[in-house]
């Protein structure tokens, strides 16, 4: 597929703690690609959604990358951060321009996770003492939720219908809300909705299909679990006897396949349905800790 | 210079040259370890009141009879640290200048209204559900490139050779990579003009196996033609000058060893000629002493010899006795008797496959095989003999051991097919020679013979009847009788009397025998 356009071509990237990011052939598990992470682990990745750039968030930086080029080295660095950068993302148009808009939400504990409501105005964020805030990015107003006090929130995410808010911490709990609101001038109201175990150990992740019907978490129990949104029930499990910590996950974009990233090296693809491991994709020296991952959806 | 005016300096300098020049060690005993102003002062041509101020305390000694100079400058100096990382930060701000950089600045000014509404404001949700339920009520749900590409290759791609692209250099970045140019003797190109160059890594791990495994990934990924035939074993890689010509006085390079090994980056991949058949299976014959042998099924030329023996022994139980008795075996190529090989080298590296399992300590004795002179001494001596077994329900491949002291039958391994197969291989059969009471021809014909052996078991004489070439079957014949002649037994005696009525002093004749109550063929 190297000789499509980018605009059809499915994106894997996978980045390490060897300070590599690889980019990989999908299908068939062949390394394409080894980019340079220097000096840093990579905490994030995303792709634009023009489907150019690869953004990598690690220690000081934001190092973006040329998905369609050759070159190791990054072509963008944003810097001027003092410590980690945990999170990164794209508002949907992923519009670049020259503006020098900032924003800056202070928080008093160190920031785990960041997530975009689908609106694009609203920054959902979750810190180290168990604290969710909802920022309004327009008018700065913020609000607090806190599901369980001291226990730190690992990974926040909002299915791309705005419907659901999940929230993982690292006592292996799942907390759900149900959105509504958060349109025109309405506020975005939370409504309790679930609170389940997902894992016995650490979560790590969580994410929702594109298609809203599921939510994935991910855990330090070796294993990443797929849930349904109607009622939040275990759908499939996906462990593999050499699977480690998984740290971070990516749908497909029909929601019929998974991607997970795991302290074992290697990245794997798994059907949703059966929870088989597909391909697997070994090569990186250490521990898998982001992946982005972009599908193109035929309708 | 300055420091020429102090006396002492100099003194000092004079002494650490000697020091540091002298080769003969004379003169840790000629020089002071501590000269002092005292030592100066004794030699009044230098003890001059002009002298300088003696050196301040907090001041370093002025020589330092540690310092060694570096006397040996041969060849190329290395390079200094500071230089290769002045060389480093070049390069990397090389790099750096290629990669924009934006730094967070915290932009105080306030945004008005327009741009904050068009930057921040709220869009609209779209919602999945919505758009299926109304513009496609029907349709199948869509599906993704990702899930075709995985459906269109169930298996991932077949391409063997998978598993040595993780040796390919230009996959990897901060991995030291080497370049070998390879040129290819494939199909009827005898002198490809331009090599391929293949860049690997892992050169400290990655066996010439995997080199050339990698350039048939690589060959085949590029979908060059000829096509490949066959796996890696089929070809060899060999070293070529720069134009591609092929040093043929060199051996191909041993597929064990590891490419770091080699420092040639000029290679040449050849298809082999005589390449071992392509079977899964590969059957290795062990000649046990005396002439037994035993055929066992590897699954690959990497197996070691030290494997091939265990499993020899555990496979027969005379062997396994003697390995209990405290005695090892090793192996030696069945054409040179003598040289033991070593137990760790593969299958590939001694490229055989018909070794002598002989004990150590031993020698092996190269048997006279004429069996029409066959004396006494050497029909008590063991020898093997392949013949099929023939079983009341089929028969099989087999093993006839004899001796003076011992009769055994190994059933071999089955080979597939045939319709007389039993059921299951019968178990191997060892006798006592002193019960085994006759042998004799039972018929011949088209060169075949088949001969019947007659053992006394527990409480019936058994009888077990064997096919096999007419030549072997008398010389099995001649074996027993050579020993039945050289040790009576008292079986013998008992299964002739009771065969009284029918005796045929010449047991080697046809001839017809009924059966009696204690007498049982042999299933």
């Amino acid at each position: 597929m190297s000789s499509d356009e980018s605009g059809d071509q499915v994106i894997l990237a996978t980045a390490s703690y060897d300070h590599n990011i690889k980019l990989w052939q999908a299908h068939s598990g062949i390394c394409q690609r080894t980019l340079q992470h220097n000096e840093s682990q990579v905490n994030a990745m995303e792709i634009t959604p023009d489907r150019q750039l690869l953004a990598a968030a690690g220690y000081q930086h934001i190092r973006m990358y040329d998905i369609n080029s050759s070159a190791p080295n990054p072509v963008i660095n944003y810097e001027g951060v003092s410590k980690n950068v945990t999170a990164v993302g794209f508002q949907e148009d992923g519009k670049s321009r020259n503006l020098h808009v900032s924003r800056i939400f202070q928080v008093s504990a160190p920031v785990n996770c960041a997530c975009l409501h689908p609106n694009q105005a609203e920054l959902f964020v979750g810190d180290q003492s168990g604290v969710i805030h909802i920022w309004d990015v327009k008018t700065e107003h913020n609000e607090q939720l806190i599901p369980e006090p001291d226990a730190s929130i690992q990974s926040i995410a909002i299915d791309p219908e705005g419907t659901y808010m999940a929230a993982v911490n690292n006592k292996g709990k799942c907390y759900v809300w149900r959105l509504s609101g958060g349109t025109g001038d309405t506020p975005i109201t939370l409504t309790p909705t679930k609170s389940l175990l997902a894992h016995n150990k650490y979560a790590l992740k969580v994410k929702f299909s594109p298609d809203s019907t599921m939510m994935v978490t991910t855990s330090a129990d070796h294993t990443a679990k797929i849930w349904k949104t109607a009622d939040f029930s275990q759908m499939t499990e996906l462990r593999d006897s050499s699977q480690r910590w998984v740290w971070d996950v990516a749908f497909s974009a029909d929601s019929q396949h998974v991607v997970t990233g795991s302290s074992d090296n290697t990245a794997r693809l798994w059907s949703v349905e059966t929870g088989e491991v597909k391909r697997e994709y070994s090569g990186h020296q250490k521990t898998i800790s982001a992946i982005a991952f972009r599908d193109v959806l035929y309708s | 210079m300055a420091t020429y005016d102090d006396r002492q300096w100099i003194l000092s300098h004079i002494q650490n040259s000697y020091v540091t020049s002298d080769d003969t060690g004379l003169c840790e005993v000629v020089v002071q370890n501590e000269p002092s102003a005292a030592s100066v002062a004794e030699f009044p041509c230098l003890a001059d009141s002009d002298s300088p101020p003696p050196h301040i305390q907090d001041e370093p000694p002025p020589h330092s009879l540690e310092i060694a100079s570096d006397m040996d400058f041969v060849g190329h100096r290395q390079r200094s640290y500071t230089d290769q990382r002045l060389e480093i930060m070049r390069k990397e701000k090389k790099n750096a200048s290629k990669i924009k950089r934006i730094t967070w600045k915290h932009n105080p000014a306030q945004i008005n209204e327009n741009e904050l509404n068009e930057l921040f404001s709220r869009k609209a949700v779209i919602s999945n559900v919505d758009q299926t339920d109304i513009s496609r009520p029907h349709q199948p749900p869509p599906v993704s490139l990702l899930t075709r590409l995985v459906q269109q290759y169930p298996e991932g791609i077949k391409n063997p050779f998978i598993e040595y692209a993780k040796y390919d250099g230009t996959t990897h970045t901060n991995v030291q990579a080497r370049r070998i140019s390879v040129y290819l003797l494939l199909g009827d190109n005898p002198a490809p003009s331009y090599p391929m160059v293949v860049s690997v890594v892992n050169c400290h791990q990655a066996r010439v196996s995997d080199l050339i495994g990698l350039i048939c990934w690589l060959y085949t990924k590029e979908n060059r033609e000829p096509p490949l035939r066959g796996l890696v074993e089929n070809y060899a890689l060999h070293i070529a000058e720069e134009d591609g010509q092929v040093d043929w006085d060199f051996q191909a390079l041993n597929n064990r060893d590891v490419i770091e090994k080699f420092g040639f980056n000029i290679l040449a991949l050849v298809e082999k000629k005589n390449v071992p058949e392509v079977s899964k299976d590969i059957v290795v014959t062990l000649n046990v002493a005396g002439g037994a042998f035993s055929k066992i099924t590897v699954e690959n030329y990497d197996i070691t010899l030290k494997e091939i023996l265990s499993r020899t022994i555990t496979k027969r139980k005379d062997m396994g006795r003697i390995i209990d008795a405290g005695l090892d075996y090793h192996l030696e190529r069945e054409n040179e008797p003598g040289i033991a090989l070593d137990p760790e080298k593969t299958l590939a590296d001694v490229n055989c496959t018909e070794f002598a399992v002989v004990r150590d300590n031993s020698k092996r004795i190269d048997l006279p095989l004429d069996p029409s002179n066959m004396s006494t001494v050497e029909a008590t001596l063991y020898r093997s003999y392949k013949v099929t077994w023939l079983l009341k329900l089929g028969k099989c491949e087999a093993c006839l051991g004899i001796s003076g002291d011992k009769f055994e039958i190994h059933p071999l391994q089955q080979k597939m097919g045939g319709a007389f197969l039993p059921l299951r291989t019968p178990h191997a059969v060892t006798y006592n020679m002193e019960l085994v009471v006759d042998c004799s021809r039972k018929a011949e014909k088209k060169g075949k013979m088949e001969i019947q052996v007659t053992c006394q078991g527990e409480n019936r004489f058994k009888d077990y009847l064997f096919e096999c070439e007419a030549k072997i079957g008398q010389e099995i014949l001649d074996k027993c009788k050579h020993i039945f002649d050289l040790r009576t037994s008292t079986a013998r005696k008992e299964f002739w009397r009771e065969k009284k009525p029918f005796r045929r002093h010449n047991s080697l004749s046809m001839r017809h025998r009924p059966r009696t109550a204690n007498h049982a063929n042999e299933v």
